[in-house]
């Protein structure tokens, strides 16, 4: 279980990095996945994600498979956030 | 699975400039293109003195007023725009669009931009006669997405927006891109575009690679010597099936691959085409065994033509459904190719009709695909559509019959 502000961020971040205005941000949670039967997101919009993930938090992929694995879900990428920004701190 | 469907189309060609003169140029056999007696080179080029009509069309249409409210300029440089605007302004109205829906998202698919408009400049810097500076300025004021200024910069549509550039499958691409986002929730409207001008670059690339013919080129034929290279623009309207007013089509799904063979040839096994129609098919949740037509990228090349009958005959066995391609009357339009020839599909389709292959005589002994020659009546329910691009880009879609209203 991710802490909800750090879930909340990573929702406000897709949404401003890949234009998702018009998707109801309510029926969003850390269970929605990225793409198909999710969010919609394509490989390209993943890429933003990545980017502005990357920028808003301070954190790194080191790899294409840990990246793969973080950027399944909002929460799959709040743990990815908390796991990398608390072992920094 | 969320239906897509087609509302609306548009396009200018060297063939016709609706959709409905390009499919009576096509099944009359009469083509587009025309030798150029200085390159010797057989090209397909819009007819520009059509422009002045055109854009008077576009200003004093009510939608039009909106976009452009001082009007277009009679500048040469806004062809682009007369273009699209005018196969949009075509689209929506068959669409039943008063105006555009804010969330609706746009792709456009284009590898030329503004070439036409940069490329003296380029070649004065080459020569020492302007400035880096000054090459910069011309070149950054032509970004390949200006053409949609008018839409995005006056606030007309706040959906998101990409960029194809995907070379030749840029257009097929952006068609299966569109059906993603749809049936995902993304969007519930979208419009692909593209817009493709002849500029000197690019004839003088395709040149240096001895790819364009003489001639009209002559897909799958044993005597086929190159491809022509055409201009054109093309829109296409696609609605979540139960927003739309009107239907013309389905666009059931759609598949992309790459071949990480080379980067101009085709594998020439087809694999690479073969992966982008299998992603297709299943994406549709339709069975090869279905297929009515398959209209194929069919470019005239030596190699695309074998790479894509190979990709045919492994999917399809010994007996396939008719393979046509119609760059024979309206050339290839590079990036715009998938979206032009999907609204011939389209319309062909609704008039019950194959569209044969202008200017096949003997099929190469090593295509085993089986080549629809002549135009033909049939009532076509299933098309596949395929389209390849330089650096082993493919697409491949799926479109479906349905005309009617909602």
């Amino acid at each position: 279980m991710q802490s909800p502000q750090v879930v909340t961020n990573v929702i406000e971040t897709i949404f401003d990095s890949v234009n998702l205005r018009f998707v109801d941000k309510t029926t969003v949670n850390e269970n929605t996945v990225l793409g198909q039967g999710g969010l919609g997101l394509d490989s390209v919009d993943i890429l933003e994600v990545v980017v502005a993930i990357e920028h808003r938090f301070g954190v790194k992929l080191q790899d294409k498979n840990s990246g793969v694995e973080a950027f399944q879900s909002v929460g799959t990428i709040a743990k990815f956030v908390e796991t990398n920004t608390s072992a920094t701190h | 699975m969320t239906e897509v469907t087609i509302s609306g189309t548009g396009c200018i060609t060297c063939l016709g400039n609706s959709p409905e003169d390009l499919l009576a140029a096509a099944l009359s056999g009469q083509h587009g293109l025309s030798t150029d007696p200085h390159l010797g080179l057989t090209l397909g080029y819009t007819n520009e003195s059509l422009i002045p009509s055109l854009r008077s069309a576009i200003n004093d249409h009510p939608y039009g007023r909106t976009l452009f409210p001082n009007g277009i300029s009679e500048d040469i440089r806004t062809k682009p725009l007369v273009y699209l605007y005018s196969c949009l302004l075509a689209a929506m109205k068959q669409a039943q669009w008063d105006d555009i829906p804010k969330d609706t998202g746009v792709i456009f698919a284009t590898t030329t931009g503004y070439v036409p408009y940069w490329e003296d400049d380029l070649v004065a810097f080459q020569a020492g006669k302007i400035s880096e500076q000054d090459f910069t300025v011309s070149f950054q004021d032509h970004p390949l997405s200006r053409p949609l200024d008018p839409l995005f910069q006056g606030g007309h549509i706040e959906g998101p927006l990409r960029i194809v550039t995907s070379a030749c499958a840029a257009g097929t691409q952006a068609l299966a891109l569109a059906h993603q986002w749809i049936a995902s929730g993304k969007v519930q409207r979208c419009i692909v575009a593209g817009t493709e001008l002849l500029s000197t670059l690019t004839i003088r690339g395709f040149n240096s690679l001895s790819l364009i013919s003489k001639n009209p080129c002559a897909p799958f034929d044993q005597n086929r010597d190159g491809i022509n290279l055409s201009e054109a623009a093309g829109l296409i309207i696609l609605e979540r099936a139960d927003l739309a007013k009107t239907k013309i089509a389905s666009l059931s799904g759609g598949g992309m691959s790459l071949d990480s063979y080379d980067m101009t040839s085709p594998d020439p096994s087809g694999h690479g085409i073969v992966r982008a129609i299998e992603a297709a098919l299943k994406n549709s949740s339709i069975p090869a065994e279905t297929i009515d037509w398959i209209h194929t990228h069919g470019t005239g090349s030596q190699a695309n033509d074998i790479a894509e009958a190979a990709a045919m005959s492994h999917i399809f066995g010994s007996v396939t459904p008719p393979v046509s391609s119609t760059k024979g009357l309206h050339g290839h339009a590079l990036a715009v190719s998938g979206i032009i020839e999907t609204i011939l599909c389209i319309e062909a389709m609704n008039h019950k009709t194959i569209v044969g292959t202008l200017n096949h005589q003997q099929a190469d002994e090593k295509i085993k695909a089986c080549i629809q020659k002549e135009n033909l009546a049939f009532d076509v329910r299933r098309i596949l559509k395929t389209t390849l691009g330089f650096g082993g880009v493919n697409a491949a879609i799926v479109l479906t019959h349905g005309l009617g209203t909602n």
